[in-house]
């Protein structure tokens, strides 16, 4: 069984896109599968626990978060080239705040570095233990992030 | 003023220090940039910084990596550090407490964070 569960997920992946990001997202339904415009951050993590997080947004969303998190205009060339990196930086985050809120297992994780891809299919595999969270903003856009450990419990 | 060095591998980073650094109320003179360890050592090797802000995961040279080397070259003791990191890892903490960084600032972080980061860093730098 996950040491994870989603309302925690759910709660730490909100909390922290707010505070770096000023996204203000509501909890919504797992869709049956990811919009195809659907950009993600993956970052593993290993130690006492070994698994990866995955941060998804949607492709469109990317220049507002960058533009957000570096203080500048959606519009500026900075938001447009850095929205993948300010994704990145976000799962980072993300993934170290909710290791911490695992106790002493969680705290004592390596994380990794970050990679983007795209068009993702949910990764609910055998063998595997995932735990999974979506969110739509005040414009319907999808968010969503999933955590899949790879330790047996 | 100070002259302040900023290294993390992620572009929005560096410009999210270096924005928390204006808030912070911290009197800074420049800001300098590197996207991992080895151009920081670069940097240092180059020009008078005050105070470093770096972050731990970072690929070429890590954060560690670039402490120990600067610690090996005898570089450590004068450059005050403020390590940013999303990482928890108390051995981690511990070992760079071993190598002279007391100051370590948990992501997310506040700017009035990063101000108390950066004077306890130069407080523990002068009390050397």
């Amino acid at each position: 069984m996950s040491p994870l569960e989603p309302e925690l997920l759910s709660d730490v992946t909100a909390s922290v896109l707010q505070d770096c990001a000023f996204l203000i997202l509501d909890p919504a339904p797992t869709p049956d599968s990811w919009p195809p415009d659907t950009v993600c951050s993956g970052i593993p993590f290993t130690g006492p626990l070994e698994g990866c997080l995955t941060l998804l947004a949607p492709s469109n969303a990317l220049p507002m978060i960058a533009s957000d998190m570096l203080g500048v205009f959606p519009e500026d060339f900075a938001a447009k080239v850095h929205g993948e990196a300010a994704l990145r930086e976000l799962s980072n985050v993300v993934v170290g705040v909710l290791l911490a809120r695992l106790g002493k297992e969680g705290a004592a994780c390596q994380i990794g570095l970050p990679t983007i891809s795209h068009a993702p299919e949910l990764s609910i595999r055998s063998g595997h233990q995932s735990c999974t969270a979506s969110f739509v903003d005040g414009e319907g856009q999808v968010f969503g992030v999933e955590v899949t450990f790879t330790n047996r419990f | 003023m100070l002259k302040v060095l900023v290294v993390d591998d992620s572009p929005v980073m560096r410009s999210m220090v270096a924005r928390s650094l204006q808030l912070s109320g911290v009197d800074v003179a420049s800001v300098h940039q590197a996207g991992n360890g080895q151009e920081a050592l670069e940097i240092l090797h180059a020009e008078w910084i005050d105070i470093m802000l770096c972050d731990v995961n970072m690929p070429t040279m890590n954060g560690l990596e670039l402490v120990e080397r600067m610690a090996a070259k005898g570089s450590g003791t004068r450059v005050p550090v403020v390590m940013i990191s999303s990482l928890r890892d108390p051995a981690c903490q511990a070992r760079l407490k071993q190598l002279g960084v007391s100051s370590y600032l948990e992501k997310p972080f506040r700017p009035e964070a990063l101000g108390r980061a950066i004077e306890r860093a130069l407080g523990l730098a002068e009390a050397r």
